[in-house]
Order: C-alpha cells, then structure tokens, then sequence
C-alpha cells in the first residue's frame, strides 16, 4: 500500500468518524472518540490492513457484481474446504535478479516536498515557542506548592509563569511544565484549581505527545484534507476529554463553575486580540455545552460507544475480503518478477492456475466472492478455472461434468445457475482460449515477462498446455501442465526472440518434477500501449 | 528616560541591581539555579537587554553592566510575542491557529446565557 492508498482508505474512515461524531458527541463518552481517533491514527501510520467478511469495501464489491449482474453460481455458505490462496512465494526468493532500479516519480517529490515544508513550519513554530517559554519564571507560592504535593507523578511536573501567554498551557513530555499567564490571580483558588487539574489531566494522559502525533501525521498526509478535519476535531476532542474528567473529579454540581471559569479564560483573551474566527466559535460553544450536558454515564451509554467502536472497526478499518487476497497474490508476483507484462487472457480475476518459480510450486486458485448466502463468480471464470486446472480432462465438458466438478470443489450444497455457455469455442480441434498460441501437441501461454537489468534480456514464463482435444475416449486429454522457466531472450524489431532455455520444470497432475532441458524458440509482439502479447509461434526443440 | 522590560529581563536585570556588574557566564550560574534556566536561555535574555540599552556589554568575558537605575524601568505587558503566532491556548501548534479562540463580548455573553440555561 502507498502513502495514497493509505490516506484514501483512511479518510472513508475519518468521514466515518466525523459522521459518529456529529450524531453521538452530546450522548457518548469523549474518549470514545478518542478511540475513534486512534484507530484512524493507526490506519493512517500502518501500512497494512486485515480482511474482513463485514468490511465496507466487501460490501461495495459485493454490491458492484450484484450490479453487474455477474451472479451466475451460488453456493450455500456451510460448504467447508473452499480454496484458498496458499503457498505465497517468499519474497526475496529472486530478489536482485533484474531488480528495476528505484525511480522516484514526480507526484512523489512533490509529496516529500510538501510534507518537508509542512514539517519545517511545525518544527520552527515549536521551537521558537519553546524558547520563549523556557524564559518563563517559576511559581513560588504556597498553593502552588502545596497544588503540586497533593498531585505526584513519576515526571517532575513544575508550574511556572509567563508574561507571553495569555491562557494557562502545558508543555513537554517528559519534564512537563504548566505554564500559567503572568497575571493569574492566585487568590482565586476554585478557579485555579479547576485550571492546574485541567492542565493536569492532559500531563497524565501524554495529551503533548498525542498531539504531536497528530502533528507529525498531518505532515504526511498534508495533501489530504479529510486527515486536515480529523487534525482540528481530534485536538477538539482531547479538550473535550479532558473537561470532562475535570468535571468529574469535582463532582457534577461543579460544571457551571467549571464552564464560567473556561469562559473567564476567553473574555482576558478577547481583550488582548481582536482578531475574531468563526470557526473557534463553534469549538468553544461545544465545549461549553458538552460541559453542561454532561451526565452520568450510564452502563447502556458505556455499552454503546464500546459496540460503536467496535463496529466502525470491523466494517471501516479493515479491508475487503477477497481484495486483499488477489491484492496480495498480485503483491508477491510483484515481488518475484520486476516488470510483469501479463497477457490479457491469462489470469483475469479469480482465474488462477498453478506456477512455479525457481523449484518452488505455487498454487494459485479461483477465490470466489463471499456473500450473505453464498459465493458469486462470473461464471466465465468459473469454466476457465475447470477448463485450465484441469477438471476437464482434455475434453469439452458438458454440463452434468460441470455441475459434477463444481460439487466437487464446493460441496454437493452448490446451487448451479446453467447459463447454456459450458462449452468454449473450440479451435483446431482443442479448446484454445484467446491469446494462447500452439505447437505441435501443446499449447502455450505467456504467464509472466520480466525486464532483466542486462540490456533487453527478459526472461519469459510460459506455461505449456498439453488439454484441449474434444474429449474422445482415445485422447487422454490433459497430462501435464508444464512450467517453462528462465527462456533467456531478446526483443529485436519488436518481436521478441528466445535464445536459450535454462531450465523447464514439468509439473505433472500429481507430481513435481524437473525433467529435461530442452530449447524452445517462441516469437511474440507485445502492444507497447497496453502491454498486450500476442503470440505468434512456439516451437520446442528436444 | 524610560525602558519596557518583561518580567524574564527584569529577573536578569535583578542580578545586576544586586550584586553589581558581572560576567554573563556569572549571570547564568545564578539563574539557572534560581529560576533553571539554562546557558541558552540567559544568554538570549541578556542579549535582548543589551539590544534594548539595559544593559552594557563590556569586556573582557562578557562584562554585564546595568546601565540605567531601577526606577527607570517600567514593567512591559506582554501581549504581542507569542500570541502573534501562537494563541496562547493548550494547543502548542498548529491546532491553535485554527482554533484561536476570540470572542466578541456578545459571545461570551451569549456563552454565559448557554450556561445559565443548562444549569
């Protein structure tokens, strides 16, 4: 997953959470949405995500082929022993053979360029003003003193003064300091303690570090606007929470006095500056007012933002079920083979045959999508996977075969709707699907391209087809699926020319096994536009 | 003549009314075990009082010397440094840009109304 995909799936959740948040603010405990928030912050720092069943883009892609109306095959959902993706290659198996060298795009700059300014103003902003609080002078008073005897913690906490701030302010993680205005009146000591324990709450709970957290996200991400809102509500929240603690630790009798005390903070700043945003209208009014609607909370209320955490996790924060398998087959070809040009026929969606690569086999299966009661597929993919694995045994298959071989993969539960398309075009005399070219008495297929670093070497995997007759008793039909790996070659006029064979490994039903080296001379065109090989001949040597 | 200081100068400035002149190096072991502040932070202190004729630097080792007398000096209201940047809320970046909070006193009056209302 890039830095992109990774903010975009982020901001469906933070719009998630803003929505949450409008609807439950007043009715919910604050850190509930601090949770909330953690979990965006977590989405949005790792790149990686965990399938799930009830996941959102599950039910987006379930809803596109319900649309589509790709529904053909559904199968009942008890069916056990589904195929699954197994066996991933190990990544780093050919890492260094003909590795692309790392390019950086220009959307790329313009992103460490915009997150190095983003960070630079933070940055400069934070260390200018913790030079000027470190001019502050430190409290000497008794309540001060006594303030801090009667609230240890394992970090030294100080309280200090300064004539650069208007409002009170903590700082510092680790050696945090309250830093209270210049002119605080230190006889008014209900409002000072309600302030000292405000500032208090937000030392115990590292409230500095979580905000430079955020910072530092908002430095990443600071081309995506959604992570920009989650920024300004998050800080929000944190206040909200605070206060509320606040408010509880004094019993619920206090908030008044607690909301005119905040609101006493506001009117000495007010004094001071005359600039006016409307924006900060909004949040302290929310503050106040969720100050005042504060209740008890109520086990009901606990029990709800604990299942609506839970539930905008599972459907928001993970991702789709059978995405993330292809993704991560697609992720390991990747891996293996720098440059893969694929043709168009082979491998689309769910198909998936076997392959192997340097001695390692690799299976790789048709993967339906989950649904609520069953399983949709593309009935085309459905026949492709029969045909090519193999379940076809060389021949056409009627459709008693197919509803046979379908029970036999899914169970006998499978509801099969026939849609009189069983049979594929035949072609001198086999089953040929599109882009697959023959020789002699197999039929070729161009698996995977990869660039070698060395000039205009690539090295071309095809797969071998030895199936497709129409399926007479005396045909044997499909023996062996035979992997051809490491055919060393050059693109000369645009056709690209095989050279040498290093190896082929032949895979047959049952068993693995290398059996001979031979040649093999294959001559493609490959579309530049969009990547599409065309093959033109194969023709094997012993 | 008249000179504004703040309250961190006038700390500085108190070492020099007391104690007479003294090297910088002087000023900060003082300090830093009165108030903990560190070299930096008194060095940069004495470098704003020099810049606003409070204090003289001479030589050698950064003699300090005070040049005008206590009653000369008016305490300074501090309200442009940091709140030109920064509002001086809980919020130490960014955040405080966006939510500077600056009400007209038909705000707070109105704030002061949601109070009641809810009580």
């Amino acid at each position: 997953m890039d830095i992109l995909q990774l903010s975009l799936s982020a901001s469906v959740l933070i719009v998630a959470v803003v929505i949450i948040r409008a609807l439950t603010l007043r009715k919910l405990p604050k850190n509930t949405f601090l949770v909330l928030w953690g979990v965006v912050i977590c989405r949005l720092l790792i790149p990686f995500s965990i399938p799930s069943r009830f996941s959102f883009y599950t039910g987006v892609d379930m809803a596109k082929h319900l649309l589509a109306g790709k529904t053909a095959v559904s199968f009942p959902m008890e069916m056990t022993g589904i195929p699954n993706m197994v066996n991933m290659p190990e990544a780093g198996e050919r890492v260094g053979m003909g590795a692309a060298p790392v390019s950086v795009s220009p959307v790329e700059i313009i992103w460490l360029i915009g997150m190095c300014a983003c960070a630079l103003f933070f940055i400069v902003a934070y260390i200018k003003c913790c030079r000027e609080f470190k001019m502050s002078l430190p409290v000497e008073n008794d309540f001060a003193a006594l303030w801090l005897r009667e609230h240890p913690l394992r970090r030294p906490v100080q309280i200090r003064q300064s004539g650069c701030i208007k409002a009170p302010l903590t700082y510092g993680v680790f050696r945090p300091v309250i830093l209270l205005p210049r002119k605080t009146d230190w006889t008014a000591e209900t409002k000072l303690r309600y302030i000292l324990t405000h500032e208090f709450v937000h030392i115990r709970r590292f409230d500095t570090l979580t905000k430079l957290v955020l910072t530092a996200i908002v430095c990443v991400h600071w081309f995506n606007p959604f992570v920009w809102v989650m920024y300004v509500l998050a800080n929000r929240d944190i206040e909200l929470s605070c206060d509320e603690t606040v408010v509880r630790t004094f019993g619920e009798t206090t908030k008044s006095a607690y909301a005119l005390t905040l609101i006493g903070l506001e009117e000495k700043k007010n004094r001071l500056n005359p600039l006016v945003n409307n924006f900060s209208k909004n949040a302290i009014e929310e503050r106040v007012v969720s100050i005042m609607e504060l209740k008890k909370s109520s086990r009901i209320m606990i029990a709800a933002a604990i299942l609506l955490v839970a539930g905008t996790v599972i459907i928001f924060a993970t991702s789709r079920v059978s995405q993330a398998n292809s993704g991560s087959s697609q992720q390991s070809l990747n891996k293996t083979n720098t440059n893969i040009l694929k043709n168009t026929s082979e491998i689309s969606g769910e198909i998936l045959t076997f392959f192997n690569d340097l001695g390692c086999k690799y299976e790789l299966r048709f993967i339906p999508q989950y649904a609520e009661n069953g399983v949709f597929a593309s009935w085309n993919d459905v026949l492709l996977y029969l045909y090519k694995s193999g379940y076809s045994r060389g021949g056409a298959m009627k459709i008693e075969d197919v509803e046979q071989n379908i029970h036999s993969i899914f169970g006998t539960k499978a509801v099969i709707t026939h849609q009189s398309t069983e049979d594929f075009t035949l072609a001198g005399n086999r089953y040929i699907p599109g882009g697959i070219a023959y020789s002699g008495n197999s039929a070729y297929e161009v698996v995977a391209l990869e660039k070698l670093s060395k000039g205009n070497h690539y090295r071309a995997e095809l797969l071998q087809y030895n199936y497709g007759t129409t399926g007479t008793n005396d045909d044997p039909g499909l023996t062996s699926n035979t992997h051809i790996l490491g055919g060393m070659g050059q693109w000369e006029n645009g056709d690209w020319k095989n050279k040498a064979i290093i190896a082929d490994l032949i895979e047959s039903q049952n068993t693995k096994e290398l059996i001979s080296s031979r040649s093999i001379d294959i001559t493609f065109s490959m579309n530049e536009s969009n990547n599409e090989i065309t093959l033109n001949s194969v023709a094997v040597k012993y | 003549m008249e000179i504004k200081l703040f309250d961190s100068e006038l700390k500085v400035m108190d070492v020099l009314w007391k104690e007479g002149d003294m090297t910088a190096k002087k000023i900060s072991d003082i300090l830093k075990e009165r108030v903990g502040w560190n070299m930096n932070t008194t060095y940069t202190l004495i470098k704003r009082c020099i810049a606003k004729g409070a204090i003289e630097r001479g030589e050698p080792n950064f003699l300090c010397h005070a040049l005008i007398p206590k009653e000369q000096v008016q305490e300074q209201e501090t309200t442009e440094l940091i709140n030109k940047v920064f509002d001086g809320s809980a919020d130490l970046l960014f955040a405080s840009l966006l939510n500077r909070k600056n009400l007209s006193a038909g705000e707070i009056e109105r704030l002061k109304k949601i109070v009641d209302s809810l009580k």
